[in-house]
């Protein structure tokens, strides 16, 4: 069967650098400063974002809501801690369950919509939640947001407001994050959502519910959407509408477009390449986003697909180069 | 409301509307004729500002020959980005989109560097007075945008209505397969589009440029508004846009002043949903086969 | 797939011109200048001439946006602090128990995000062991103030409603705020005539953006206007994704006020109120923290905020009120020189108030670390001792004038500068504001005190009410 022997595949070309990139991670705190370790910790929730967002991308359309979600995770995991008392370690999961919940209440009556109207209705309703956060002062805190949002509690003597304990919980989540869509990915599921958005009319005709499939992705995407929203919140102790307006989504859109959506990976080479760029070339001050810009223009230009189709163009040279041919077509 | 406030509330609706109209038809045609979106059009708007800036303000030009000339920079720039960004991307709306996004970077750092980023640049009104009506008072530089915002508007209808280039330029927009087998040149009809749609940015921008605060990131404040007006009046319909222009024109303003900003800000949006729920092509848009 | 060449050459031609971006040239002169010789005065202790061992480097960060929307209200900040570190450093560095110290001053840009600023304060101190931020305050102060508190690191915000007894290293002062804008309706009533001659109490409205230091400022100053006897007509906050302000100005004048108050109004927005209130017709008194009458005077002509008061309380650092012989008269030479029109870095701007704001509690840190320093001979003192240290003194020298320590009334913890209340009014002949007073806040809070607090607490803006 198809699916399982790609499935296979992927296991041998993957599993090596995997595990060396996850101990290499696990290993950074040992070697690297306090900052460093912050630093990388945003690459953690960067990237949950961005893989999160492509579930929602390739199934349906260009949403631009993403960053609200991630905003909605938030407040929602930052008020259920602050104001009711909930331990992190739940907040953060019951963040993600509303931000889900949000992202299905958006997509829903938009499912008909296509194109431009959709991107814009969708940035338009996501407005609309952010805009509320600033309107209503009383419970969101308005332009002031929301201060004094605590940290993960002490358990089994780690104290998690720690630097270092917080980068491990956000690797683990991320991990788990990435797993989760790693198998879905590779699943019936998977396989149902791949068919969807290579040919929708062909989909629907063997019997895939296509409006059901788009909101469960949208839900799924959202509801990491919002886990990332957790971990944010619960490190910066604050939490206002700012954070999570249209240039977030700019550089959402950056990192996604710039990896590839045609990939598995490509999210995450988008982040890895277009982040580090952006910290790299803060030197360059108030020059930087042009900088950046251009670099985004000659990425898309030349490197259509994205970085991940380059990268994947490149494995794809080497794995014939090393491995036995294989019966299946490509 | 007291009658006095509600004149002078439409008063504002109307001049809104035609700033809002002025906006999008550009970005109108750019969308109807390529199928993508020219994020940088607030930033043309920007650019031909600074231009009328440079030129009336620092060089002492005389203001309606700086507007020319902020069309022509409009014009100029439209064309440059249809060659050196949209031709190359071959219709990949995303990828449109997002380098498009890459010259809004571009062109805030240029403008910032060369004319400076603290506060905004201030540009004299040329005719420094009001025109009462009603008890209403308008800025006489924003009175002169209702004329100008209706010559364009009818302007163009009538190009794409009786020029031939005009009807190549729509027969491109409805179909661009059918119109490549016609013969028409499709490179040279999308930078004809962008180089109008430049020059509608510029022609805005040039002037309004005493209307608003010239700062860098001014056109980042002005292509959302446009958007949403060219999304809600359909892709490519000019017709749309105006009539969105002046829905929105009219919600922004009385909401504002009746109750907030944000407020108004939030109703808008609403008002956008429910439309594009009810009719996913936009008001006067075509539905997309 | 189908790419012409001549579009990807025209992008190669692009990138190519931006690259050409000229680059900064760096300042050449190494001798103190007269100018500047007059700017260190403020130090008590900084002994020109006298050569002392070398200390090492004491960093300081310049956290705040710096590129992008909000660039206008950080980047011009390093011209003020990069002036006073290049004079210092001159004489070889700041003399603190007896060694010279050189500083040197990291920058981040956090774009005004909270979580970037985060990122750029655990920067500035675990990379740079910087011992003084100055920043501008709000989301980001509320982001990092946990974390700089543990580092002991003092963060100089503009907003003074950043302070808190939470927060023992955030500090306050530069802009005045909200002292200046609690003047406002006082000064208004000595030009309105009084409530008897009208049979009414007199009219306050107040509007600006919808941000976390106007909201606070907005309620201190209405608290003044009440406690002067208006009555509050219009009080509401716009978004600042504000173009049109028509509307906005139209809602206002629908309520008769005496007295619009722009408040915080950012600079851009105010000219384009004032060009409102003109057309539209206001005969009242238009107060504000911040006038930008180079540009406002392109919209309006003079005659109308001659006629309007136009009270504001930004100082023009060459207001003729300061003298040519003053900090103020040298510094905007200095200024001038390195950054003015045709200097070697050429802003391409005029100096604004955000050019000088942040020295305004750089400076005085420089003061209590070397009065501190006396008691820590060899040694660079703590944050903790030098704020001590200047909460001690009776006066030292400010920017605006003599200064002391205070803010336990206002904000619980004595983080702030009080010094003296520079109020503009515009003035025709010069056609621009000029200082007409400089005002004593304290013994005046004290007399009005109980009724400014109830309306702070009743909008829910006290310290003690953030939660």
């Amino acid at each position: 069967m198809l699916s399982h022997n790609k499935e296979q595949n992927k296991i041998w070309t993957l599993t090596a650098p995997i595990s060396i990139g996850i101990i290499g991670l696990c290993l950074i705190p040992f070697f690297a400063g306090p900052y460093l370790i912050e630093v990388v910790m945003m690459y953690f929730i960067y990237i949950i974002l961005a893989q999160s967002y492509r579930l929602t991308v390739t199934i349906h359309d260009w949403q631009l809501y993403h960053i609200v979600m991630y905003g909605v995770g938030a407040y929602a995991s930052g008020m259920l801690a602050k104001n009711f008392g909930v331990p992190v370690f739940l907040a953060i999961p019951l963040g993600g369950v509303m931000a889900g919940i949000m992202g299905v209440a958006i997509t829903l009556p938009l499912l008909r919509t296509k194109g431009w109207g959709f991107y814009i209705a969708t940035y338009g309703l996501a407005e609309l939640v952010r805009l509320s956060w600033l309107k209503f002062r009383n419970p969101f805190g308005g332009s002031t947001g929301i201060i004094n949002i605590p940290w993960p509690s002490v358990i089994f003597g780690i104290d998690f407001s720690e630097g270092i304990p917080y980068y491990y919980f956000s690797l683990v989540i991320m991990l788990l994050v990435m797993y989760c869509l790693y198998r879905i990915e590779y699943s019936q599921l998977g396989d149902s959502f791949k068919a969807i958005s290579m040919d929708p009319d062909l989909a629907a005709s063997t019997g895939i519910n296509i409006p059901r499939h788009r909101l469960m992705a949208c839900a799924i995407g959202s509801f990491f959407a919002g886990i990332a929203g957790g971990l944010l919140v619960h490190r910066l102790g604050a939490v206002d509408p700012k954070l999570f307006n249209i240039v977030t989504m700019m550089y959402l859109l950056i990192w996604v477009v710039v990896g590839g959506t045609g990939t598995f990976w490509g999210p995450v080479i988008g982040v890895v390449v277009m982040h580090t760029l952006f910290e790299l070339s803060r030197p360059l001050i108030e020059i930087r986003p042009a900088f950046f810009g251009l670099t985004m223009i000659l990425v898309l230009i030349f490197l259509p697909g994205g970085l991940g189709n380059l990268v994947s163009k490149v494995v794809d040279k080497f794995k014939r180069l090393s491995i036995p041919p294989v019966t299946e077509t490509d | 409301m007291s009658s006095q406030l509600l004149i002078q509330t439409i008063a504002n609706a109307i001049m809104a509307s035609s700033m809002y109209a002025l906006i999008a038809i550009g970005l109108t045609l750019a969308f109807g004729v390529m199928q993508m979106a020219n994020l940088a059009h607030g930033h043309f708007f920007m650019v031909s500002a600074y231009s009328v800036y440079a030129l009336y303000a620092l060089s002492g030009w005389p203001f309606w020959w700086a507007v020319v000339a902020a069309v022509a920079v409009g014009a100029i720039l439209g064309v440059i980005v249809e060659r050196t960004i949209f031709r190359p991307l071959q219709g990949d709306v995303v990828s449109g989109f997002i380098a498009t996004m890459g010259l809004m970077f571009v062109f805030e750092v240029l403008v910032g560097e060369i004319w400076g980023w603290g506060l905004s640049r201030p540009i004299p009104s040329p005719h420094m007075g009001a025109v009462r009506f009603w008890g209403a008072a308008v800025s006489f530089q924003r009175v002169l945008l209702m004329p100008f915002a209706i010559v364009s508007i009818s302007g163009l209808l009538l190009f794409m209505k009786r020029f031939r280039l005009g009807r190549a330029l729509r027969a491109v927009a409805l179909d661009p397969e059918a119109a490549a087998l016609q013969g028409i040149n499709i490179n040279r009809m999308t930078a004809l589009a962008l180089g109008i749609s430049g020059a509608y940015a510029g022609l805005a921008g040039g002037l309004m440029s005493p209307i608003y605060a010239i700062t860098p990131s001014l056109g980042g404040h002005l292509i959302l508004p446009a958007l949403i007006v060219v999304v809600v009046g359909g892709m490519g319909s000019i017709g749309g846009a105006t009539l969105a222009a002046i829905i929105f024109g009219f919600i922004m303003t009385f909401v504002t002043t009746l109750v907030d900003g944000v407020t108004a800000v939030m109703v808008s949006v609403t008002v956008m949903a429910i439309v594009l729920v009810i009719k996913p092509q936009g008001l006067m848009g075509r539905v997309i086969a | 797939m189908r790419k012409t060449r001549f579009g990807k050459l025209s992008t190669w031609i692009l990138f190519a011109m931006v690259l050409a971006l000229p680059s900064i040239a760096f300042s050449a002169s190494d001798k103190l200048t007269q100018d500047e010789a007059v700017i260190l005065s403020h130090l008590p202790d900084q002994q020109i001439g006298k050569t002392y061992p070398k200390g090492k480097e004491i960093n300081v960060g310049f956290l705040a946006a710096l590129s992008g929307p909000d660039a206008g209200w950080g980047l011009p900040g390093v011209t003020g602090n990069s002036i006073w570190i290049e004079a210092v450093n001159k004489t070889g560095g700041l003399l603190v128990g007896g060694k010279r110290y050189p500083l040197k001053m990291y920058k981040f840009d956090d774009e005004a995000n909270a979580s970037k600023a985060l990122q750029g304060a655990r920067q500035l101190v675990l990379q740079h062991d910087v011992k003084f931020i100055s920043a501008i305050g709000g989301d980001p102060a509320n982001a990092t103030a946990p974390f700089l508190t543990k580092h002991k690191v003092i963060y100089a915000s503009l907003v003074p409603t950043d302070m808190q007894p939470s927060r023992p290293y955030v500090v306050a002062g530069g802009d005045v705020t909200p002292q200046c804008n609690m003047f406002n309706p006082l000064m208004a009533k000595m030009i309105l005539p009084s409530e008897k001659e009208l049979g009414r109490p007199l009219r306050y409205a107040l509007t600006t953006q919808d941000d976390i230091m106007s909201r606070q400022v907005g309620a201190w100053e209405i608290g003044a206007a009440v406690s002067q006897g208006y009555d509050i007509v219009y009080e509401k906050f716009f978004s600042t994704d504000t173009t049109d302000f028509a509307p906005i100005v139209s809602a206002v004048l629908a309520t008769n006020p005496d007295v619009i108050s722009l408040c915080e109004a950012w600079p851009e927005y105010q000219t384009l109120m004032w060009e409102q209130l003109y057309l539209q017709g206001f005969e009242g008194v238009v107060a504000q923290n911040y006038a930008d009458w180079e540009t406002n005077l392109t919209k309006i002509p003079p005659e109308f905020p001659a006629a309007r008061g136009a009270i504001d309380s930004f100082p023009l650092m060459d207001d003729p009120w300061w003298g040519e012989n003053s900090w103020q008269a040298s510094f905007t030479r200095i200024w001038n020189k390195q950054y003015g029109p045709g200097a070697p870095e050429d802003v391409h701007r005029r100096m604004t108030g955000i050019d000088w704001d942040h020295v305004v509690w750089f400076i005085p840190w420089c003061i209590g670390a070397q009065v501190a320093g006396k008691d820590t001979p060899g040694e660079w003192p703590s944050n903790d001792a030098i704020l001590a240290a200047l909460r001690k003194m009776p006066s030292f020298a400010t920017i605006l004038g003599p200064g002391h320590m205070s803010g336990q009334e206002m904000f619980g913890i004595q983080n702030m500068i009080e010094q003296p209340v520079p109020m503009n009014m515009f003035d025709l002949k010069a056609n621009d504001k000029r200082i007409i007073a400089h005002m004593n806040f304290e013994p005046w809070f004290e007399a009005i005190k109980p009724v400014v607090l109830k309306e702070v607490k009743k909008r829910g803006q006290h310290w003690t009410q953030r939660k």
